[in-house]
């Protein structure tokens, strides 16, 4: 048996309300990619929060090498070896990549930093482990894969013996995960001991020795990975069965086109160009999704489609009206719904009560007001009441502010208030992000609800398996284009994957369909 | 003409001196994401420490310690503030302002039995041993010692943001301070030093109204050159050599009053000509803003305990 | 931020239920108000005792000087109505403040938009000619509209350019002094002996005592309470008030939701500044009737004081107004018999600002003082 490294023993941590971390005992060896696999919120950035010293536990111990240890602050951390790439990554946009690598270990005396030997240096490494990173550009400039290493780089610049990955494949597509996968080897066979987090069960079972499975802030079980089968895991994760794809699927009419993207086009004020002749039709009861790696141009595609942007060129209709010089409220009133990505930021007024995050975008509209400018409380309660029941808000009063609520129960609300209006078209920007796999079955329920009602869903997800279980159509966005777009049927993930990185192989993928 | 133009230069240095020298302490501040729009009372705190300071000793190199001095102390009030309270940082830094107007009034009725002005005491209005240079000695030493300072501060103001280590890590806590954070870079304390040095250079700034210029306190004296030091960061760009620049051409608008003031018999009316420095700061900074993108985590709070806020 | 919106830990109580259909009482928005209130007064009580010691570092004895301002404030009926009338514009002001922040705008401009308006309703009430009946309404309206002028440009400013609006409104304070100076001094001075000041107004723009002789309280105090009362519905009760309340907490999801952000700001700013030029308005048309030059009567800071303190609520802003009133009154007494200046106030109203801002930091004192006493228990 080799060497435990790392032993972490009844680590708890209470947030107001919450138990993150329930006497969590867990030990990493020595040399292994040790996996920590749970669905959103089952605690693992906490507890790795706590081992790289973010956050300080409330009880238990961390021993390293059977030394007891305490982290006040990523310093301490550092400086017995750790290193962690975060989920957002930590690298400052406008810095170098070699700023972004020496910050906080500069190379040089005390007075001026030796830009030209920290180059060096950090170009040595990169190609130690085959990471090919320019090390005077700006990290600004770099795609999704590149910064990711120069994370990697950042922490073993620093020298970490241990290195911690927290969702590093969120953002990557199976080409990349691949790609990733292999570095992550290459690490441990030069001796590093790797801690894999994910809820993806595929990577999981690909690279890991041992994987330790977290569900409601308690640790399942640790075994070795060859004891354990992927549906085992997804079990154990989740505590009981649950069935993706938002249930049953009726035959509804979708002859008719809703929304119309033509030749559409979109240049930035600074002359970027991020979008390029889309051409794209949504039908009536059908989920179109999109898929592509983030960046690709879908955050532009969204402002035009919910109208926070307009297009430079083409155009943009709904239901056979030119909306493409409309603003976001008008948008809405010709019956668009949009589920936007980030709850916190876009989707909700977190101080708001529940009841006011009912009404949100709709103050205006008649059925909430007396006349014509007050908002006519007992409307907004009845509202608040009726959709509560109806997508079963769980909270404990409707004055409560939003902020009080869980993520899944926060989705409820936007997605109920977004509904409530009856919209003939949804767009959902990632709509599960950071959910649990209850919450996310309920959304993807919600979704095809709407579809089998004959409304059109337009579903943005980076989760290729969300795209794959909920859509009809797929089209893939690359660089601004549209690069395919295709029936979901007998589509895998891999090609998916290939379209993602703009492969063309025109014939080999149609082969592949038609097969 | 030539002493029109001479007048005008010189005033310029005059006058863009103090607005300089708190702008650069104040890109600082900001490089490490903590806004301090309360400078216009550190000044005035500062140019009232200062006449005090040298009315006290009779030197007025005292006076100029005890303004830098004050100077870190309210702005380490500010930072307590915003840094370990996370509280507002604007509305933070206004307090300073009232306080600073306060302290001052009443500081000058205790001790001097004075209102509005002190009594007169000795200055650094020439730098002396400059005055055998040659052809050039005369002018040179008809500045204050303070505008030099300002030059050399100049000069290590950008070598500290830009070369040092210490500047590195001070402009990451600026723009993405969870990032700072976990690179173990103590981000409370780069801030805490940050809002220090805009503090200390704006003491000083206020000691060079007072006594690097004239020779005593006079309430209002400081007449927005601390909010003018903040437009100034936004035409520099966030750099110090950017803000002396901008300072020195609010400066100008200064010294261009001044001069139409002495002009005899000027037809327009001298409240107007007074207006002059802050109407055409607004227009320059209106024509100059755009595309200015400041550090990204300026003016948001960030503690440590509640680092997701 | 974001870290919290991934992973967002499991709830204990982990069957969150779903609420009875009746209204719970209130009891924990009670307490949660509670809290709030006492971290006002906690706020308030520190700024007075640092302020004592600072007195005391000046060499005054800070219980003779508090007493004075005290009595001076509120110790004889004359004083309280001294009190009542200084008020007037500071409610006005921290009204102004107020609005501004629930639209995100830190309207630093009061102090100009005051005087701009007391100056323009000041001269409507000097130069037109109108029956009683309506002649005090239309300058009271000239002295908003002057406020709101004097709002626009920062206001627009921000919504073509993007520049800050602390700033423009900042510089604007000071072009407004001098403007007023010119304007006093140069074309509308007064005839008569006293030279940096404008004619008195007629009877007709005056605004009619409350209480009369002795005490003299105006009657602009209704007129202020009205504007609390008006102000409170807009916010709390239309659809406007929502969206600019919603524009104050969160730009980008009020954004998303087709509220006009930018407008929202423009307008938060604009109504803030007639709220200002009212206040001057109220000041002019009820006790001093005429302009002086000099005319800074540094409502505007204390306006920032008054709505932190109150948590920007409107009618919160009625009980700060009336403790600044009180303070700004009763300071005259205290520059008189113990010699400490009045603005001293200035001083007071600072550190509350600053410990109104440091309020995490008293919450956690007082949760440390909470625990500490359950351990004793």
């Amino acid at each position: 048996m080799r060497e435990k490294i790392i032993e972490l023993k009844g680590i708890t941590k209470i947030y107001p309300g919450v138990i993150a971390n329930d006497h969590i005992s867990l030990d990493i060896e020595q040399g292994e990619i040790h996996s920590l696999a749970g669905e959103n919120g089952a605690g693992k950035s906490t507890l790795m929060g706590i081992l790289y010293g973010l956050n300080q536990p409330d009880e238990g111990s961390i021993y390293l090498r059977g030394k007891e240890v305490r982290f006040h602050s990523p310093k301490d951390s550092i400086a017995s070896g750790l290193g962690m790439v975060h989920q957002h990554f930590m690298l400052i946009p406008k810095f170098t990549v070699t700023q972004n690598i020496i910050l906080g270990m500069e190379v040089g005396s005390r007075l001026k930093i030796d830009y030209p030997k920290a180059e060096r240096e950090v170009r040595q490494l990169s190609e130690q482990y085959g990471l090919g990173i320019d090390p005077s550009a700006k990290v600004s400039e770099l795609s999704v894969t590149m910064q990711q290493r120069v994370e990697i780089l950042k922490i073993l610049y620093r020298k970490a013996e241990i290195l911690i990955f927290d969702e590093p494949t969120a953002v990557l597509t199976p080409q990349e995960i691949d790609e990733f996968c292999d570095i992550l080897m290459r690490l441990r066979d030069s001796g590093k001991t790797i801690i894999f987090i994910s809820h993806k069960l595929a990577e999981v079972e690909k690279i890991s020795d041992r994987v330790t499975v977290i569900r409601r802030g308690k640790v399942v079980c640790t075994k070795p990975i060859s004891e354990v089968n992927q549906a085992e895991l997804a079990r154990l994760m989740v505590g009981r069965e649950v069935i993706m794809g938002g249930g049953e699927r009726v035959q509804v009419d979708n002859s008719e086109v809703l929304l119309d993207l033509n030749n559409l086009s979109y240049k930035t004020r600074q002359g970027v160009q991020k979008l390029h002749q889309i051409d794209l039709q949504l039908h009536r009861g059908e989920i179109l999704g999109i898929a592509g790696v983030d960046g690709n141009g879908q955050e532009e595609l969204e402002n035009i489609i919910c109208g926070k942007l307009h297009p430079s060129e083409g155009s943009l209709t709904f239901k056979g009206e030119d909306i493409s010089q409309m603003g976001v409220k008008e948008i809405k009133k010709k019956g668009v719904g949009v589920i936007f990505e980030d709850r916190h930021k876009d989707g909700l007024v977190l101080d708001f009560s529940v009841k006011e995050n009912l009404v949100l975008g709709f103050q205006d509209q008649r059925r909430f007001l007396k006349y014509g400018a007050f908002l006519d409380r007992k409307k907004v309660d009845q509202n608040a009441q009726k959709l509560q029941e109806d997508f079963d808000i769980r909270c404990g009063s409707l004055d409560d502010p939003a902020g009080k609520l869980s993520g899944g129960n926060q989705q409820k609300i936007i997605i109920a208030r977004e509904m409530s209006a009856n919209p003939e078209m949804i767009m959902a920007i990632q709509p599960t992000r950071g959910l649990d796999m209850g919450a996310i079955s309920f959304v993807q329920e919600k979704l095809v609800e709407a579809r089998n009602a004959g409304k059109g869903v337009l579903l943005f997800s980076l989760e290729l398996d969300e795209i794959l279980q909920v859509s009809d159509r797929i089209a893939v966005l690359f660089k601004g284009r549209i690069v395919k777009v295709l029936k979901n049927e007998g589509i895998t993930k891999e090609l998916l994957g290939q379209y993602m990185l703009g492969v063309d192989g025109e014939e080999d993928i149609d082969e592949a369909v038609n097969r | 003409m030539l002493s029109a133009l001479s007048y005008i230069v010189l005033a310029t240095i005059r006058l863009g001196t103090p607005i300089a020298i708190t702008a650069m302490g104040a890109t600082i501040s900001e490089r490490t994401g903590i806004l301090n729009i309360g400078l216009e009372g550190i000044m005035s705190m500062g140019a009232f420490l200062a006449v005090l300071g040298s009315y006290w000793t009779g030197n007025p190199w005292f006076g100029v310690l005890l303004a830098v001095l004050v100077g870190v102390v309210i702005s380490a009030v500010h930072g307590f503030v915003s840094i370990v309270c996370g509280g507002a940082q604007g509305v933070s830094s206004q307090a300073l302002v009232l306080l600073a107007t306060g302290f001052c009034s009443v500081g000058l009725q205790a001790i001097f039995g004075q209102k509005g002005m002190s009594p007169t005491v000795n200055t650094i209005a020439t730098t002396e041993f400059l005055r055998p240079i040659p052809l050039v000695g005369n002018i040179l030493a008809d500045f204050s010692p303070i505008v030099y300072i300002a030059l050399i501060l100049l000069f290590v103001c950008n070598f500290v943001l830009f070369k040092t280590p210490l500047g590195l890590r001070m402009c990451a806590c600026g723009e993405h301070p969870r990032a700072a954070e976990t690179a173990g870079i103590n981000v409370g304390a780069m801030r805490f030093l940050g809002v220090l040095i805009s503090g200390f250079l704006g003491g000083l700034a206020g000691a060079f109204l007072s006594v690097g210029q004239m020779n005593l306190f006079q309430e209002g004296m400081v007449a927005g050159r601390g909010y003018l030091a903040m437009g100034a960061i936004i035409m520099g760009r966030w750099t110090p050599t950017g803000a002396f620049a901008a300072a020195m051409c609010f400066g100008l608008f200064d010294a261009v009053q001044l001069y139409i003031q002495i002009i005899p018999n000027s037809p327009i009316p001298h409240e107007f000509v007074q207006m002059i420095p802050y109407v055409a700061s607004i227009i320059v900074l209106a024509l100059t803003i755009k595309g200015a993108t400041g550090p990204a985590a300026s003016g948001q709070p960030y503690s440590k305990i509640s680092g997701t806020r | 931020m974001k870290q919290s919106t991934a992973e967002r830990p499991p709830s204990v109580t982990a069957k969150e239920r779903p609420t009875k259909k009746f209204k719970k009482p209130s009891s924990e928005k009670l307490r949660a108000m509670g809290l709030e209130c006492s971290i006002s007064l906690i706020a308030f009580a520190l700024s007075i005792i640092t302020g004592g010691i600072i007195l005391a570092i000046l060499g005054v004895n800070p219980l003779t000087a508090y007493a004075s301002l005290f009595k001076g404030a509120l110790g004889t009926p004359s004083a309280i109505a001294g009190t009542i009338n200084r008020m007037i514009p500071i409610i006005l002001a921290g009204l102004a403040i107020a609005v501004g922040r629930k639209g995100s705008v830190f309207n630093i401009g009061v102090e100009g938009q005051l005087i701009i308006g007391a100056l323009l309703g000041c001269l409507a009430g000097i130069y037109l000619k109108l029956p009683a009946i309506i002649h005090l309404p239309v300058c009271l309206l000239c002295g908003m509209l002057g406020g709101m002028a004097w709002a626009f440009i920062p206001a627009w400013l921000r919504l073509k350019k993007n520049v800050g609006v602390v700033f423009t409104t900042i510089m604007f304070n000071y072009i407004a002094k001098f403007l007023l100076t010119y304007l006093v001094i140069s074309v509308f001075v007064t005839s008569g002996g006293q030279l940096s000041a404008t004619e008195k107004m007629q009877d007709t723009a005056r605004l009619p005592a409350l209480i009369g002789r002795p005490y003299n309280i105006n009657s602009g105090i209704l007129i202020a309470v009205l504007a609390v009362i008006v102000v409170y519905i807009f916010i709390n009760k239309t659809k406007w008030g929502y969206e600019m309340r919603a524009t104050g907490i969160n730009k980008n999801a009020s954004g998303s939701a087709g509220i006009n952000v930018d407008r929202n700001m423009f307008l938060a700013l604009l109504i803030s500044g007639a709220l200002a030029g009212l206040g001057g308005c109220l000041e002019i048309h009820g006790s001093v009737f005429r302009m002086f030059a000099d005319y800074s009567p540094g409502y505007g800071p204390t306006g920032i004081a008054v709505a932190l303190l109150a948590k920007s609520n409107p009618i919160a802003v009625l009980l700060t107004a009336f403790l600044f009133g009180a303070m700004r009154n009763g300071a005259a007494l205290m520059q008189m018999s113990t010699g400490v200046s009045s603005e001293f106030v200035s001083i007071v109203q600072g550190l509350i600002i600053i410990f109104v801002c440091s309020e995490n930091f008293i919450r956690y004192l007082m949760k440390k003082a909470q625990k500490r006493g359950v351990a004793h228990a």
